[in-house]
């Protein structure tokens, strides 16, 4: 595939951006990425997840967040902003603090928001029941 | 549990490197195309901020509740704690070059540790990203066989630590990437026909197509080197452990079979130029100078495609996957029992090379 900004060299950059519900990918060279500042030269070898998550998320939910304010996880006093530039969320009860600006982003990333794997034994004797039947089909 | 003690007791630390990791065994179902399966599990606890926002005395806390657990799991029984801030760089360098421990939980300012299960099949880094990475390695290609050890120990912590979970989201991560099973299954294949043939863009175009991942040698952020490329499932929400298991246990088959194919091909249509490839970097591994990693990496992909052909006359896989991680920057000084430079590096290296060969040559003489 070649870069959709110079059309000459191949694309080796993939961006996915959401905006207003809308998503549009971009598939650019490393050349004309840097020169839209997407990628700089030191973060070629350390291109990290969260910086994917901090571009994905950041025109998704500024509107959501815009709405109902400034979110902060209630237990570790994590902002959703410190999220956005990181990538990392605070502790457990974040997913629940975040869980409206969350939903949609588990969804781009895993296609999907309900768990469907394994459970833990702590929820008591339903759970492990439903960890048995897991761990029946899990294993060949 | 042995404590491992950098400073007053090496032994440990010296046992555990001198054994052979599975990884390397070069053994295994499809070890002439499969290096090593991995599973791993990401979890963290329920009552404690995700590493990243814990402070140290919540991580400390987080290390003795784990090791606290491990002491009753079947699986770390004998097995060896390493506390990353009680050993020295050089230490943490050796266990990164081994797929033990992740740069990350490598850099040792914070109270960070590596258990290992008795034979370092598996293992369990504390505080790294998330509050457990468990860690299930085999040789060749065997998902099902590690899912069974990963899931089996994952069982034994969950008697004795509240994970953090949810009934929508699953195991809850700091990393919203691995929330849900907290799964990363993954296999590192040797694939130098697809690349000699240059059918290796379509194949890992079909990869990313059919939601996994591929990655290098090391990991995250490495490079693809000596044709060897680590696929691995890429989400961990909506999908079972099962169904992720067995769709990378189907496309790499798939991928594996494409391998093979490439192989018969090469051979009929080339085989006096893929042995002279063979035979040529044999004879610079056997007889170099001075060598970097790189070029050791690649050449050991020469040979390990001779030997998986049949050729005779080559030294063995183990030793060849071996050399993988022996030539690398801390295990060569380790041996050296001094820092190098990297051109007293590169010389040293070229050294053990030859000394591995020869040994190899005279094993096979015997």
């Amino acid at each position: 595939m070649l870069c959709q900004i110079c059309g000459k060299n191949a694309a080796s950059v993939h961006f996915t951006e959401i905006n207003d519900n809308k998503m549009s990918e971009l598939h650019l060279c490393e050349r004309c990425a840097e020169e839209k500042g997407m990628q700089g030269p030191s973060k070629k070898q350390k291109f990290d997840i969260a910086d994917l998550l901090a571009g994905m998320v950041d025109g998704m939910t500024s509107t959501e967040e815009e709405r109902v304010g400034h979110v902060q996880c209630p237990r570790c006093g994590m902002a959703y902003s410190a999220f956005k530039e990181t990538g990392r969320l605070g502790c457990a009860e974040c997913y629940q603090a975040f869980q409206f600006q969350l939903r949609p982003l588990l969804r781009r990333i895993h296609g999907d928001t309900h768990h469907k794997g394994k459970v833990p034994t702590r929820d008591g004797e339903g759970a492990t029941r439903s960890r048995q039947i897991q761990r029946g089909s899990a294993t060949r | 549990m042995k404590p491992g003690n950098g400073n007053g007791t090496p032994k440990n630390f010296d046992e555990l490197i001198e054994r052979a990791t599975p990884w390397l065994s070069g053994e295994g179902p499809q070890a002439g195309m499969v290096l090593s399966t991995r599973m791993r599990l990401a979890r963290n606890l329920q009552s404690v901020p995700f590493t990243h926002r814990a402070r140290d005395e919540q991580l400390q806390g987080v290390l003795m509740s784990v090791v606290a657990a491990a002491e009753r799991a079947p699986g770390f029984q004998n097995g060896l704690l390493l506390k990353m801030n009680d050993i020295g760089t050089l230490e943490r360098q050796i266990l990164v070059e081994r797929h033990l421990v992740s740069h990350e939980l490598g850099d040792g300012t914070r109270p960070r540790g590596l258990l290992a299960g008795a034979d370092e099949r598996l293992s369990l880094m504390i505080n790294e990203e998330d509050h457990l990475r468990l860690q299930a390695m085999a040789p060749g290609f065997q998902l099902a066989e590690s899912w069974a050890v990963a899931d089996a120990a994952d069982d034994e912590l969950d008697e004795a630590l509240d994970f953090a979970f949810s009934d929508e989201t699953g195991y809850l991560t700091s990393c919203p990437t691995n929330a849900g099973t907290g799964l990363r299954a993954s296999v590192l294949v040797h694939l130098p026909a697809l690349v000699l043939m240059d059918e290796i863009p379509k194949v890992l175009k079909g990869i990313s197509q059919v939601g996994l991942n591929v990655r290098g040698l090391y990991g995250e952020h490495s490079e693809v080197m000596g044709n060897l490329f680590q696929i691995s499932n890429q989400t961990t929400l909506g999908v079972s452990e099962r169904d992720s298991i067995e769709s990378l246990e189907r496309v790499v088959r798939q991928i594996l079979e494409h391998e093979e194919r490439a192989r018969e091909r090469m051979m009929r249509d080339a085989r006096v130029q893929i042995e002279d490839k063979v035979w040529r970097a044999y004879g610079t591994l056997r007889y170099c100078r001075s060598i970097q990693a790189r070029e050791v990496i690649n050449l050991c992909s020469a040979v390990r495609l001779g030997v998986a052909l049949g050729m005779s006359g080559l030294c063995p896989l183990p030793v060849m996957s071996g050399l993988l991680v022996l030539t690398q920057p801390a295990h060569l000084q380790r041996y050296a029992g001094r820092e190098l430079t990297p051109a007293e590096r590169n010389v040293y290296r070229a050294q053990r090379v030859r000394e591995q060969l020869a040994a190899a040559g005279r094993d096979a003489d015997s």
